[in-house]
């Protein structure tokens, strides 16, 4: 699942570190969920959309639709 | 230019690894010396067994070192983050507890049977007694870093839970098979925890690595 986190991240001064304090996670799991080598729980995702003041499609893009996965 | 702050962390690394070394010889010798003057006592797993539990103990040390300097502990990738906050430097200790731990309950064994030699039985009651004290503790621990674990970390502690249940259990039967067909020697428990402490520190390693999780244990 491709995701704007390290771009949003970046357009507001925050470090991995700082993400992760806010979402109640680890500097690691930031850094995975940038690069898409995990994808976060539901739960987390909508803590991430609320940090950022955004719905979730804004900032994860599943691309149902784009390769045939559902 | 690189200034004397962002030496730190390589400096401790290089001094976590020569701890290491020294560990792992250190055991290797003592372990080697404490044979039979003929070496016919080699046992493989014993010698699996000092390696591990030095590099598990070693790797335990190089974590708490790095956790005693907040600047380094937190840098882990070309981000820069700030200093790693109390939390996670409290979660670094108790891995680093835990490792240290796991290598003591696989030392205490050899040191109280040196070379193979049966023990004492006031030893290795002794002996027996503390690899339960370090076990219970060390299972204290380890529940306490799950409780303490992301979603992230947990995955990559089920996955690797995963990944050695399936390696180890076609090897298991793989080997009971040929032990039963009278192909191979039968397996004892010792070497058998060996091998499965090898096994899933590398399994560990390969899942934390290919996720980028560092010294997530």
């Amino acid at each position: 699942m491709e995701n704007r986190l390290r771009s949003l991240r970046s357009e507001r001064g925050w470090s991995q570190a700082d993400l992760g304090a806010v979402l109640g996670v680890s500097r690691q799991a930031v850094n995975a969920i940038e690069t898409g080598k995990h994808d976060p729980s539901l739960f987390l995702a909508f803590k991430i959309a609320a940090a950022f003041g955004l719905p979730i499609e804004e900032i994860f893009d599943a691309q149902i639709g784009k390769t045939g996965e559902t | 230019m690189t200034n004397g702050a962002s030496l730190i962390r390589p400096v401790l690394i290089g001094l976590g690894l020569a701890l290491l070394g020294v560990a792992t010889g250190y055991g290797t010798v003592s372990w080697v010396a404490s044979l039979d003057a003929d070496r016919s006592s080699v046992n493989f797993a014993d010698l699996g067994a000092v390696i591990l539990a030095a590099a598990l103990g070693g790797l335990g040390v190089i974590i708490f070192i790095l956790s005693l300097f907040p600047g380094s502990a937190g840098r882990r990738s070309r981000e820069a983050p700030p200093a790693a906050g109390p939390d996670q430097l409290s979660f670094q200790r108790l891995q680093a507890g835990a490792l240290v731990l796991a290598g003591l309950m696989l030392a205490l064994p050899l040191a109280a049977s040196p070379g193979g030699s049966e023990p004492d039985r006031v030893v290795a009651l002794a002996a027996m007694a503390g690899v339960i004290a370090c076990f219970l503790v060390q299972t204290a621990l380890n529940w306490t870093l799950w409780r303490r674990s992301d979603e992230f970390l947990r995955r990559l502690i089920a996955e690797t839970g995963s990944l050695c249940f399936w390696i180890l259990q076609a090897a298991l039967f793989l080997w009971a098979a040929a032990e039963r067909l009278g192909l191979a020697p039968a397996a004892d428990a010792w070497s058998g925890v060996v091998v499965m402490m090898t096994v899933y520190l590398l399994a560990s390693s390969f899942i934390n690595v290919r996720n980028g999780a560092g010294a997530a244990v």
